[in-house]
Order: C-alpha cells, then sequence, then structure tokens
C-alpha cells in the first residue's frame, strides 16, 4: 500500500511525531503572533496584510505537513491547485466589483 | 470466499487502484475536500463583499482569549489525530485509543466554548429608548434572546425591565451609556430591544453563518471520530490496514476543520 513518495512508510512514524511536536510549537506561535499583531497599533491595511500572511504560513503547515500534501501525489496536488485558483478568483471576485470600497478600506 | 462475496468486495480500500495511485476513500476525501474549500470560499467572498462595501465595520466584537483558547484547542486536536493515525501505524491500539479519544474531547470542548460565545451574544441586549438613547448591556437575570415584541406578547407584560449598561468603553454605543449602574426602563417608553444574533447587522449575519457552518462541520468530526474510536474501531481486529486508511482520511477531514478556524479566527475576531 506504500510508495516511494508515501509518508506512511514503515520508518516513518517515529520521525512523523517528533516532526509533529514542532508542528505544534509552530502553530501555538503563529496563533501568538496573530493576536500580537492584531493587538498594536498598525495602520488596517499593513494589519489585514501581516495577520492574513501569519494565517496563510499557519494554513500552509497544518496542509503541508500534518496532511501530507508536500509529499501527496500530483493528482491530489493537481485537483487543489484547480480548487485554489477557483478560491481565489472567488475572493477576488467582490474586490475586483468594488474597486472604491477596497481602495478605501486598505488605504 | 464464494464468488458472490467476492463479487460484493469493495475494491481499492486498502491497496491503490492503478490508474491514481491512491485508495478511493482517500481521493475521495480530497475531492471533498475540494468542493468544501469553495463553499467556504464563497461564504469568504460573501465577507469581503461585505466589509468592503460597508461605510463601517464593528470591530472586536468577540471575545479574543476565548477565540485564541479554540485555536489552541483545535491546534491540539490536529496534532492528537494525527498521533492517533501514527500509533495504527505502529500497530499499537491502545495509544490509538488513548489520542483518538484526546481528540475527541478536544472537538467536544471546542464546541461548549463556542457554545459560551453564542449563549454570551443572546444574552447582551441593544436597547433604544423613544427619548433617543442607544445602549448595549445585559437584563436583569441575563433572559435568552428575548424581544420587545415578544415581551409584549406575555400574558402578563413586565411594566418595566432592569437594565444594566455596558461600560462606556464597550460595545456600539460607546460613550452613550451615561453609567453602569442598573437602569428601570418601562416598557412602553422602547422602541428597540434585541439581542446580538444575526439580524443585528451584517458583521453578527456573516458571523453566524460561517461560525455556525463551521460548528456544524466540528459536530460531524465529533459523530465521525467518535465512531471510530468506539464501535468503528472493531475494524481494527478483522482489517486493520483498513482501519488505518479510515482514521488518515477522517484525520485529513479533520485538519480540514482547522484549516477553516485559522482564517476564520483573524478575520472575524481580530480584524
Amino acid at each position: 500500500m506504500t510508495s516511494p513518495v508515501d509518508p506512511r512508510s514503515d520508518s516513518a512514524p517515529e520521525s512523523s511525531a517528533r516532526r509533529h511536536k514542532l508542528i505544534l510549537a509552530a502553530l501555538v506561535a503563529c496563533t501568538l503572533v496573530m493576536v500580537t499583531l492584531a493587538l498594536l497599533p498598525l495602520g488596517t491595511g499593513l494589519k489585514v496584510g501581516l495577520v492574513l500572511t501569519v494565517a496563510t504560513l499557519e494554513a500552509c503547515l497544518v496542509a503541508g505537513v500534518l496532511m501530507h500534501l508536500v509529499e501527496e501525489r500530483k493528482l491530489i496536488v493537481s485537483i487543489l491547485v484547480l480548487t485554489g485558483i477557483f478560491f481565489v478568483s472567488l475572493l477576488l471576485l467582490p474586490i475586483l466589483s468594488e474597486m472604491d470600497h477596497a481602495r478605501h478600506f486598505f488605504k | 470466499m464464494s464468488a458472490h462475496a467476492h463479487a460484493m468486495t469493495i475494491p481499492h480500500t486498502v491497496e491503490p487502484r492503478p490508474d491514481t495511485g491512491l485508495y478511493n476513500a482517500r481521493l475521495g476525501l480530497w475531492l471533498f475536500l475540494a468542493s468544501e474549500v469553495m463553499l467556504f470560499g464563497a461564504l469568504f467572498s460573501s465577507y469581503i463583499l461585505l466589509r468592503v462595501g460597508a461605510d463601517t465595520w464593528p470591530q472586536r466584537q468577540l471575545s479574543i482569549p476565548l477565540g485564541t483558547l479554540n485555536t489552541f484547542v483545535l491546534i491540539l486536536s490536529s496534532i492528537s489525530v494525527v498521533m492517533a493515525w501514527l500509533s495504527l501505524k505502529r500497530k499499537d491500539f491502545g495509544r490509538f485509543k488513548l489520542w483518538q479519544g484526546a481528540t475527541v474531547l478536544l472537538a467536544l470542548l471546542f464546541i461548549t466554548v463556542k457554545s459560551f460565545e453564542y449563549h454570551d451574544k443572546f444574552t447582551h441586549y441593544y436597547v433604544q429608548t423613544r427619548d433617543g438613547r442607544e445602549m448595549t448591556g445585559h437584563l436583569e437575570g441575563k433572559p435568552f434572546n428575548l424581544s420587545l415584541a415578544r415581551l409584549r406578547a406575555l400574558p402578563n407584560p413586565p411594566a418595566e425591565i432592569v437594565f444594566h449598561p455596558d461600560a462606556p468603553a464597550h460595545g456600539p454605543a460607546a460613550g452613550q451609556a451615561a453609567h453602569s449602574e442598573p437602569l428601570r426602563l418601562k416598557l412602553a417608553d422602547l422602541v428597540k430591544l434585541e439581542a446580538f444574533g444575526p439580524w443585528r447587522g451584517t458583521f453578527y449575519a456573516i458571523y453566524f453563518v460561517l461560525t455556525g457552518l463551521h460548528a456544524l462541520h466540528v459536530l460531524g468530526g465529533i459523530l465521525v471520530l467518535g465512531y471510530f474510536w468506539g464501535p468503528g474501531s472493531r475494524m481494527w481486529f478483522t482489517e486493520p490496514e483498513r482501519f488505518t486508511n479510515r482514521i488518515e482520511v477522517a484525520g485529513l477531514y479533520w485538519h480540514f476543520v482547522e484549516l477553516v478556524w485559522i482564517f476564520l479566527f483573524p478575520t472575524l475576531y481580530l480584524l
């Protein structure tokens, strides 16, 4: 059932356990950084940008390591890349259609 | 195995399909997650539309400590669900039960904290009086989700309510509440009385929709993870590899639930 690219080989569990403890620390740190950034007296645009960047980093850790996406098969990655394109398009649609409001929001 | 029994066997529950290189449940789960990305993507898109289109957007309406606590709870559960799967890879069923049980308990803790947050909103009120005063605060006895119409529809409606305004530093009516001493307000003098439910504006509408849908996913996760911890775990003794795969795909789903929260927390609580 395993393959060369599959992280689920018999030797994987021990190293994976250590790696996941490091991931736990990284995720907690990311959350604390997000909260700290949100409480700092920064401009709205800068704050939104920084906090969402840290959130994206945190999400990448979960998807990449915990969900094994970095070692996942091409088929799955292709499906997710396609989904990602549609997802980003969905998020951009309201911003593009409300450019005036967006400029006001991010100033 | 008879020919009939062989025909009934579900293929590729353990061994990968030659064309995809994956066992079926794993591919199916990823396709399901792709559809979930689009579902939450549509709601996040709505959030952006509402926020950039609003003249003002309420901020710091939610408890950051409780939101942070729930984030930590989901992070811990995400690690414990991986540890449960790793325990099965090591053929340690006892440890699996421990980690899987911890995951279910953490998921229940998340829902408990969330329900406290919801309860707090449904016992927090906005009041508008005939002389133009607007206040936010709590009613005596902290009743759940009252409204002016419901109060007036009571068989014996009270002549007045005892209202505890928020301190001036909190709430949308900051600075308008003269003091935080209890006020006796006549029912006849009230124009509006409503709890902070989804009807309290676009922020609360999108907050309850997004977190409510997420909470439904958490509840679904509790059912699935709980089943595999309890009665479903018997499969380990007959088909260990298939059971391990089931735990893996359930874990993938649970990680997705955490992924959604990672974006919900900053957008609703922090920004």
